[in-house]
């Protein structure tokens, strides 16, 4: 299972949901999905927009976690 | 030509399937009076009304611009149930006349006519499902698509 931790980043930038979609160019609503674990994809254009925003690397953004059976 | 939206095909065949599905039910009322005999299709008719009304719901989709989701393919569904559900009226009506009344209340042109509404509904109810199968496909790839950001 691929974890989201977008809230963690955006935490130690300093920067909010607003700020941060305004910048990728989504809509709040779909920052939220792909916060909250929602989405089924991520395109690589905004993970290469996010991981400039932020300043960081795709690691920082996702986790790999195995689920439970 | 527009098919989305208020003024797209959509919202023309909408209201036209309204018009039609109004006047089958005036005319449904007042028949019996004139003709007894059409009473006999009356479960036929009651059939066809419920796959008018599946389609109005489907066009109203094509109009809000919703094509795909789930509403859709339930509409779609019904549509399909009733058409087969029809078909087997039409098979039962056929038998009756040409077995059991042997041909009695209808002659021998009426009840091929009955054979070929039978065939027709059941190939409208199996094109029906395939058609619910593509729409099942087509929303999944949209709602994939919707959560791909």
């Amino acid at each position: 299972m691929i974890i989201v931790n977008l809230d963690v980043m955006m935490a130690k930038r300093k920067m909010s949901s607003n700020e941060l979609s305004e910048k990728l160019g989504i809509t709040p609503a779909n920052l939220s999905i792909l916060k909250t674990n929602k989405g089924k994809a991520i395109r690589f254009s905004t993970l290469d927009k996010l991981c400039e925003i932020l300043d960081c690397t795709p690691q920082d953004i996702l986790e790999y976690r195995k689920e439970e059976k | 030509m527009k098919i989305y939206g208020n003024k797209g095909l959509g919202g023309f065949l909408k209201a036209l399937l309204e018009i039609v599905f109004t006047l089958i039910i005036i005319t449904m009322i007042i028949t019996p009076f004139v003709y007894r005999k059409v009473i006999f299709f009356y479960p036929n008719i009651i059939c066809l009304l419920i796959i008018m009304y599946a389609f109005i719901g489907l066009f109203d989709s094509l109009k809000r611009e919703e094509a795909f989701c789930k509403r859709t393919i339930k509409k779609i569904n019904i549509a399909r149930i009733a058409s087969l559900i029809c078909s087997v009226f039409w098979i039962i009506q056929a038998i009756y006349d040409i077995v059991l009344a042997k041909g009695y209340i209808y002659d021998l042109f009426f009840d091929v006519f009955l054979l070929f509404m039978f065939v027709l509904f059941l190939g409208v109810s199996i094109a029906l499902y395939i058609l619910k199968e593509l729409f099942i496909k087509a929303t999944n790839y949209k709602e994939e698509n919707d959560l791909t950001i």
